[in-house]
């Protein structure tokens, strides 16, 4: 497949070998030092930055989850009072699901997603490195209020009126609700450049029924990310401008509606879970595949899965309001899709269920952690249907039941996937293995450490014991139960510690890795490990959805792109057929400067309205130096 | 795109988008029609899921049935296939979903608060 060369170009068929290899990286490399690190625009490795600063979130709120364990293993404890136990509480909420399970799932997503569906870089790479600076922004503003005793003490919900200008004197509130602001801004940029990639960037040939199934998912999630997360950034700015500038907007007194919090808040917050389940959904029907040593079951049934459960996800989320006095008849209506939604994630389970039993298993660690996942995400979605049934949700509502359910659906259904995704990407990532030994000892302390954690909730959920209490008496029979949940989060923990330790150790020493060490079917493994800048020296062009498993040879690729300036290849939404070739942008330090010029206007935005208008200028500024001709071939385009 | 092949493919994927705009739809129906069906005896958001779930149901057989037929020159018959398919299932759970809503609209009142 060639492309038509003007006089001028210097193109990859002029050039054969390493020269080509030489040239493209030339064009594409990051350079060295702390001026490269700044500007870079090179998916992976702000992929890899994603990633580590995401995991550096999960240990700190990890930390919080011990001291909140250490708090309640025995009655009238008095490690933690009950203003910082507040806190500590709302920071782990908000830190797990906004700082940690969002973003880590996108960041994995910034960096496989270009190389499996084989092109150069990801969509619109200057606004990718503007999210993650905007999200370390956001991170760092929530942490550095903790430690300076602001850290927000409403719940990762603030619910009004508790998080309105009645109830919550100070600025907590505040910080928490900017922090939703610059995690939603850096969601919705990647989403956007998720989409954009998956529609417009796919190697030639890639039809839609050859797109790996992580793609399809990152796809579907990102869509649910553009839908879903405008409406808590309403909800979280009018709750700032309730603060602030004295709007009304969930001021009953005032014409305002308390519950339109809720419904604006859960609107976004439980297609949120499948925001953060779906990519792992993808990982284990990619991972699956190299594992079972055969191609995943009902590829169809996968995909149909992940497009309707993002679909459904959007009539779900008054199953979290079932108390708040909605009529009946509406929260049935909730209440059936709750259950309908059980179908497609059952179908993926049946599927990958299958694809093992008709498999040849390879128990390696990604594997276990898979199994993990079927296990007790299973035991999360059965009972995620008992408390869509409002009866019974009625009972346990704000109880450690719910806490145990929404514990085992998102670190069954999310973080086992991760986990054995960052064992099986790792090669790829650095290339080097991960220790098998140390992996399989990190599988089995967390899986019993976790559910020795959780379980036993259920049982304290159902004796009564609320969310949220700082402390009980001695007289109620919650002190056995907390006990035992708190000795088993020391396994728990244990097990954490030795999957950072393997990955620290193997980071350094790990044996070498081979380009496609699991003998995997998908793009991303057809290139060295790690990748080099330009991801391909020549595009693959896919003929099959396992390309590397049909084409064990040599891959077609297309031929024709320009290697004097930053360029990859256009392909049409439904066949993916070559349309154009499009430039790539080049390093830049402005999507660092606009991070820091908005940051500025958000934080300062806490403390007076002012702060929008003048705070407005230094990004206007930016965003011309952003957008502003550099003199560069990718000008041309 | 011309008008008949944006036609062809809004039918390919009928079962998809407009068996998920039945069912939003009806879900927002599903907090107004309370208030009827408790001042008579008609059950009418039962009527409205059930008559959602049959619309649905023929929009999945749409794009089952008319994707051959109609055909979309640009497109392999691979990938049409896999959308009318992808299509065709997903009405099926938007169907399922629309009866179990007309369902509990049957069960209940709509009085109870």
């Amino acid at each position: 497949m060639n492309m038509p060369a003007k006089a001028s170009d210097t193109r990859d068929i002029d050039i054969q070998g390493s020269c080509l290899t030489e040239a493209l990286t030339e064009t594409w490399k990051t350079p060295p030092g702390i001026w490269g690190a700044l500007t870079t625009v090179d998916h992976k490795i702000i992929g890899r930055r994603y990633i580590f600063t995401a995991f550096v979130f999960l240990v700190l709120g990890g930390v919080l989850a011990v001291l909140m364990r250490i708090q309640l293993a025995q009655p009238e404890a008095r490690l933690l009072g009950p203003d910082r136990y507040n806190q500590i509480f709302t920071m782990h909420g908000a830190n797990m699901m906004f700082l940690f399970a969002v973003p880590v799932m996108e960041a994995v997503a910034v960096y496989l997603v270009p190389l499996m569906v084989g092109t150069r870089n990801i969509a619109f790479p200057r606004l990718n490195a503007f999210s993650y600076w905007i999200y370390l922004a956001g991170g760092a503003l929530l942490w550095i209020a903790f430690a300076l005793d602001m850290g927000p003490d409403v719940g990762w919900f603030a619910y009004v009126p508790l998080s309105g200008p009645q109830y919550a004197a100070g600025k907590r509130a505040d910080i928490w609700a900017q922090m939703i602001t610059f995690t939603e801004v850096s969601a919705l940029a990647v989403a956007v450049e998720m989409v954009v990639t998956v529609f417009k960037q796919r190697a030639p040939g890639m039809t839609l029924d050859r797109i790996p199934v992580f793609v399809w998912a990152m796809l579907v999630t990102s869509f649910l990310i553009i839908m879903a997360m405008p409406a808590i950034m309403v909800a979280s700015t009018s709750l700032i401008l309730d603060r602030l500038v004295g709007t009304h907007f969930f001021n009953p007194a005032e014409g305002g509606d308390v519950l339109l919090w809720q419904h604006l808040f859960w609107f976004f917050g439980h297609p949120e879970v499948y925001i953060i389940f779906l990519p792992a959904a993808g990982m284990v029907s990619t991972m699956i595949e190299p594992f079972a040593r055969r191609p995943a079951f009902g590829y169809l049934g996968l995909v149909m899965a992940l497009i309707a459960t993002g679909i459904l996800a959007f009539g779900l989320w008054v199953h979290h309001m079932f108390v708040a006095g909605l009529p009946r008849l509406g929260e049935s209506f909730f209440t059936a899709s709750s259950m309908a939604i059980a179908i497609p994630a059952g179908i993926q389970i049946f599927c990958w269920l299958a694809t093992l039993w008709d498999g040849r298993p390879v128990f390696k660690t990604p594997l276990l952690f898979i199994i993990g996942f079927f296990v007790t995400f299973v035991i999360g979605g059965l009972t995620g249907v008992m408390v869509a049934s409002v009866p019974f949700d009625t009972q346990v509502h704000d109880t450690y039941f719910v806490v145990a359910h929404f514990h085992y659906v998102l670190v069954g259904g999310a973080v086992f996937p991760l986990l054995g995704a960052i064992h099986y990407w790792f090669p790829k990532l650095t290339g080097r293995m991960m220790s098998e030994t140390l992996g399989q000892w990190s599988f089995w302390l967390i899986i019993t450490g976790f559910n020795a954690t959780f379980f036993p909730m259920h049982i304290l959920g159902l004796e009564g014991m609320p969310r949220r209490i700082y402390t009980y008496q001695p007289d109620l029979p919650w002190h056995a139960l907390n006990v035992f949940a708190s000795l088993s989060s020391i396994v728990l923990t244990a097990g954490f510690l030795v999957f950072f330790i393997n990955v620290i150790r193997s980071a350094w020493a790990g044996d070498v890795a081979s380009d496609n060490p699991w003998d995997a079917a998908t793009l991303e493994w057809a290139t060295s490990s790690p990748p080099p800048s330009f991801n391909f020296a020549m595009i693959p062009v896919v003929n099959s959805l396992h390309p590397l498993w049909d084409c064990r040879d040599a891959l077609a690729v297309a031929k024709g792109l320009r290697t004097d300036r930053r360029e990859l290849v256009v392909t049409s939404l439904n066949t993916a057929e070559p349309q154009a070739r499009e430039a790539s942008p080049r390093n830049s330090i402005w999507p660092l400067l606009t991070a820091i010029a908005t940051s500025i206007m958000l934080i300062w935005s806490i403390f007076t309205p002012w702060a929008v208008v003048w705070g407005s200028i230094p990004i206007a500024i930016a965003l011309i130096g952003w957008f502003w001709p550099k003199g560069t071939p990718e000008d041309e385009a | 795109m011309s008008a008949s092949k944006f036609l062809t493919h809004l039918t390919i994927w009928a079962g998809l988008w407009f068996a998920a705009v039945i069912w939003a739809v009806n879900m927002q129906l599903g907090q107004i029609p309370p208030d009827v069906d408790c001042r008579s005896t008609l059950h009418v958001s039962a009527i409205i899921s059930l008559a959602g779930a049959i619309l649905t149901a023929l929009s999945g057989v749409a794009s089952w049935s008319c994707a051959r037929r109609l055909g979309v020159a640009s497109a392999p018959a691979h990938t049409i296939d896999f959308a009318r398919a992808v299509s065709a299932l997903s009405a099926c759970l938007f169907t399922f979903a629309l009866a179990m809503q007309g369902g509990a609209s049957l069960v209940l009142t709509g009085c109870e608060r």
